[in-house]
C-alpha cells in the first residue's frame, strides 16, 4: 500500500500558518521508495517537465544514500523540496507511474520532499568559460536558468524587483503548504560564485532592456512570470473591501501582515468570499480561515471540476472552509461608504460544447446574495506588461505572453524568455522546465 | 545598493526633503515618476514621488501622515533605508501646449515643482497656485517662483503676505483674465476633484497625479485600482497620472480611507 505523511489534525492546524504535511520518517521513505518497480520503459521520467531521475534516486533511498538520492535529482532539478511539495505530482509522474493499474501509485512526491529536507549535497566547484546572461525574474524559471547555466560555466546576473530570490515561491505560496524556510534552503544551495543576485531592480524602469544589453552580456532570459491579476467583470468591483488574490496573498506572505511586528496593514475582515477554484483561489482562503475569518469560496463551476489539487480541495473543506457551487459573481453590494457588504451571484450550469464544458448562466433561477464584508478575487493572473510594454519589437501572443520558437528564443535575437510569461499561468516545474531549456539553447549557442 | 540618506530637512511642522542615495534609479528618472520605499524589511512599502533626482541621489518630499513616513522622518544622514524600488509609473507627459497652470496643495506641492521646471525649461509659460494651510506650512517659496512666470501662494488662514483663499478659488480668479491651455493638479482628492471641476466648465484638459495604496508599486496586486472612463486602471503602471475628467473621484475617496481602521 502506497504510504502517506501525517497531517497536522484539522482543528489545529486552521490556527496557524505551520506547515500542514509533517512528511515522511525514514522508515516510511524507505518502504515507499521500496515499492518502486524500477520499471525499464521509465514513465514517470518522460512525464516529469524537467525529467527527474526517479527510479534511480528512489534505489538511493532505498539503500539508505539520501545524500546520492539528492545529488541525482538536483542533476535536472535546481528546486525539490518545492517540487515535492507543491508539484501536481499526481497528473505528472505518479500519473504515469505502473503501480497505478495494480493499486497506487509510488508517493514520489513526499520521497523528494524527504531528500530536499534531509539530504546535504556538495556542489561542484565551477569552470567558468567567460560568458554571462541576465536573467529577468527570481522566479521558478529564473533560478532553474541561472542553475543550468551556472553549471555550464556561464556567469549569470539575475535581476528581480523584490529584495530576496523566489518570485511567486515567496508571494504567493502560504507557508502552510511550502514554508518560506524551505525556499530560502534551496536557493542558498544552489547560489554558487557564477550567480549574482541584483535586488530591487525593475527592468524596463530602473535599468532598460537596451541599456542592459550595452552592458556586455551574451544573452538575457526573460523570466517575468504572470503576475498581473485578472478581475472579474461585476457590479462596484473596485469597492472597499474588495482585493485581488495577489494583494491579500502578498500582504500575508511577502510581508507577514497577520504579524504584530510587521507594519503592513490587512483589512479588518470577519467574513469574505473567494471568488475563484484553482490553488491560488484554496491558498487565498485558508490564510483567511487561519486569521480566524468565516470563509465561503464561490465558484462557478462544481467543486469536482475545480482546477485546484484534490489534495487541497480536501485539506480546505476539512478545515471548515464552506464551497458554493455554480455561483458566477455579478454585482459587489455596498453601503453608503462604499464598503462592500455583500455579494449578489447568478447561479449557472454547464452544458457542453463541441466536448468542451460550457458554463451558462440559468436565467430560470434567481439570483442569490451572500452576505460578507470582503472578497478576494482569485481567477487567474496574466504575464505582467511592464518590460513587455516598452519593447516594441517583442512579438506577444494575444493573451499577452511572449512568443517563442522552440528553443525558447523570443523574437529578439539572442533575448530568451520562459516560465509564466510564456505559459500564463502554469506550474512551479512547467517554469523549472523552461527555464532550464531555454539555458540549454543558450549553452548550445555560447558554449 | 545601500540606500543612504545624505541629507534631510524639515520643511515644515510635518513634511521633510531627503536626499537618499539610489544611483541606478537616477538614471531613467524623470518627473511624475515615484518610488516605492520600504524603511526596514518589517515595514510597509509606500509610494513616494521623485521630487528630484541628480548625480547619486533622489529627493523626496514626504509628510507624516502614517506609520511610515513616522518611521522615515525618524531618520537621520547617514541611516540606510531598507529598499527603493523605482524610478516607476509613466512619466509626465502633456500635449503641446503654451500655457500651463500647476495647482499644487501642501506636500503636493513638492511634485508639482518638478513638473513646473521640466515646463519651463520647454518654454512653456508656467502659473504656479501652491496652497497651505497657513504661512507656517508655507516652503520652497523661492523655488516656486524661480521655475514659474507667475506665482500665486494661498493659505487658508488671514494673511498680509498671501493670498487668503484655497487654490480652486485663485484659479476661478486667473481664468477670469488668462487663458490656460492645460491644468496638472496634485493633492487632496477632493481638491482635484473640484480643479478636475473647473477645468471641465473651460474645456480646460486637466491632469490629476492620483496617489492610491499601493502594496508593490509594479502591477503585482491591483490595490491601486481606479476607476477611469468606466474601466479599472492600475496608477503604478497606468498612471499615476490620469486624465481628471476619466476618473471616479468618489470611488477612490472611500478606497484611500480602506485601511483608517486596522487590524492591529
Amino acid at each position: 500500500m502506497r504510504n502517506e505523511p501525517k497531517l497536522v489534525a484539522a482543528d489545529l492546524r486552521k490556527t496557524t500558518f505551520d506547515e500542514v504535511s509533517l512528511g515522511f520518517n525514514k522508515q516510511q521513505v524507505i518502504a515507499e521508495a521500496s515499492r518502486c518497480l524500477n520499471c525499464k520503459s521509465q514513465p514517470c521520467v518522460n512525464h516529469c517537465p524537467v525529467h527527474v531521475d526517479i527510479p534511480t534516486f528512489l534505489a538511493q533511498i532505498k539503500n539508505n544514500n539520501v545524500d546520492d538520492a539528492l545529488g541525482t535529482i538536483l542533476k535536472t532539478n535546481p528546486l525539490p523540496g518545492v517540487c515535492g511539495r507543491v508539484c501536481p505530482q499526481e497528473s505528472q509522474c505518479e500519473a504515469a507511474c505502473v503501480l497505478t493499474k495494480v493499486n497506487q501509485a509510488v508517493n514520489i512526491g513526499q520521497c523528494e520532499r524527504y531528500v530536499a529536507d534531509h539530504g546535504t549535497w556538495t556542489p561542484i566547484k565551477k569552470k567558468a568559460i567567460n560568458k554571462k546572461v541576465a536573467i529577468i525574474g527570481a522566479g521558478p524559471a529564473g533560478i532553474a536558468c541561472a542553475y543550468t547555466l551556472s553549471n555550464a560555466g556561464i556567469a549569470v546576473d539575475i535581476y528581480d524587483s523584490w529584495d530576496q530570490m523566489g518570485g511567486v515561491l515567496r508571494y504567493g505560496i502560504p507557508d502552510f503548504r511550502l514554508p518560506k524556510t524551505v525556499v530560502d534552503q534551496e536557493i542558498d544551495r544552489l547560489m554558487n560564485e557564477l550567480i549574482t543576485f541584483k535586488k530591487n531592480i525593475v527592468i524596463g524602469k530602473t535599468i532598460t532592456l537596451d541599456q542592459l544589453k550595452q552592458q556586455h552580456f551574451d544573452a538575457i532570459f526573460l523570466a517575468t512570470g504572470a503576475g498581473l491579476p485578472e478581475f472579474v467583470e461585476m457590479r462596484n468591483s473596485d469597492a472597499i473591501g474588495v482585493f485581488s488574490a495577489n494583494e491579500f496573498l502578498t500582504r500575508i506572505n511577502t510581508f507577514s501582515a497577520h504579524l504584530a511586528d510587521h507594519d503592513t496593514p490587512l483589512y479588518p475582515m470577519k467574513k469574505t468570499i473567494v471568488i475563484g477554484g484553482g490553488n491560488v483561489a484554496l491558498d487565498a482562503a485558508r490564510c483567511a480561515l487561519r486569521l480566524n475569518v468565516d470563509v465561503t469560496i464561490a465558484y462557478r463551476r462544481t467543486i469536482n471540476r475545480m482546477p485546484a489539487r484534490l489534495a487541497e480541495v480536501e485539506h480546505a473543506l476539512e478545515e471548515g472552509i464552506e464551497v458554493k457551487e455554480c455561483l458566477s459573481p455579478k454585482a459587489v453590494l455596498v453601503d453608503e461608504h462604499y464598503k462592500m457588504t455583500g455579494i449578489l451571484f447568478q447561479p449557472t450550469k454547464f452544458v457542453m460544447v463541441d466536448g468542451k464544458e460550457k458554463v451558462i448562466e440559468d436565467a430560470e433561477q434567481p439570483p442569490i446574495i451572500i452576505e460578507a464584508d470582503s472578497c478576494i478575487v482569485a481567477v487567474g493572473t496574466s504575464p505582467n506588461p511592464l518590460l513587455n510594454s516598452t519593447l516594441p519589437q517583442l512579438k506577444l501572443n494575444k493573451w499577452q505572453s511572449i512568443e517563442v520558437d522552440e528553443h525558447l528564443e523570443s523574437s529578439i535575437p539572442m533575448v530568451y524568455a520562459g516560465g509564466d510569461a510564456v505559459l500564463g499561468s502554469a506550474t512551479v516545474i512547467a517554469a523549472l522546465g523552461q527555464g532550464k531549456k531555454a539555458a540549454l539553447s543558450m549553452i548550445e549557442r555560447l558554449g | 545598493m545601500s540606500y543612504k540618506i545624505l541629507s534631510k530637512r524639515q520643511l515644515n511642522k510635518l513634511t521633510f526633503a531627503m536626499q537618499i542615495e539610489a544611483r541606478e534609479i537616477v538614471t531613467n528618472a524623470q518627473a511624475g515618476h515615484f518610488v516605492m520605499i520600504r524603511t526596514h524589511q518589517q515595514g510597509e512599502r509606500i509610494p513616494l514621488t521623485i521630487a528630484d533626482a541628480q548625480g547619486d541621489r533622489i529627493t523626496v518630499i514626504f509628510k507624516v501622515v502614517g506609520d511610515t513616513t513616522s518611521k522615515l522622518s525618524q531618520l537621520e544622514v547617514g541611516d540606510v533605508v531598507y529598499e527603493i524600488i523605482g524610478p516607476l509609473g509613466h512619466p509626465f507627459a502633456m500635449p503641446k501646449i503654451q500655457t500651463l497652470c500647476v495647482i499644487a496643495g501642501g506636500v503636493g506641492c513638492a511634485i508639482g515643482y518638478p513638473i513646473a521646471k521640466q515646463y519651463i525649461q520647454k518654454g512653456v509659460d508656467v502659473t504656479f497656485i501652491a496652497g497651505f494651510k497657513d504661512e507656517s506650512e508655507i516652503f520652497y517659496e523661492q523655488e516656486f517662483h524661480q521655475v514659474s512666470n507667475q506665482c500665486i501662494i494661498t493659505v487658508e488662514q488671514q494673511s498680509e503676505k498671501y493670498v487668503q483663499g484655497n487654490v480652486v478659488d485663485a484659479l476661478k480668479h486667473i481664468l477670469l483674465s488668462q487663458k490656460i491651455d492645460a491644468i496638472f493638479a496634485i493633492g487632496s482628492l477632493p481638491m482635484m476633484k473640484a480643479i478636475t471641476n473647473i477645468g471641465e466648465q473651460h474645456q480646460i484638459l486637466t491632469v490629476v497625479s492620483l496617489n492610491p495604496i499601493m502594496v508593490d508599486g509594479i502591477g503585482m496586486c491591483g490595490g491601486c485600482r481606479v476607476n477611469v472612463g468606466g474601466k479599472p486602471h492600475f496608477a503604478c503602471v497606468d498612471g499615476p497620472e490620469f486624465d481628471g475628467r476619466l476618473v471616479d473621484f468618489d470611488a477612490l475617496i472611500a478606497r484611500n480611507q480602506a485601511y483608517d481602521c486596522r487590524w492591529k
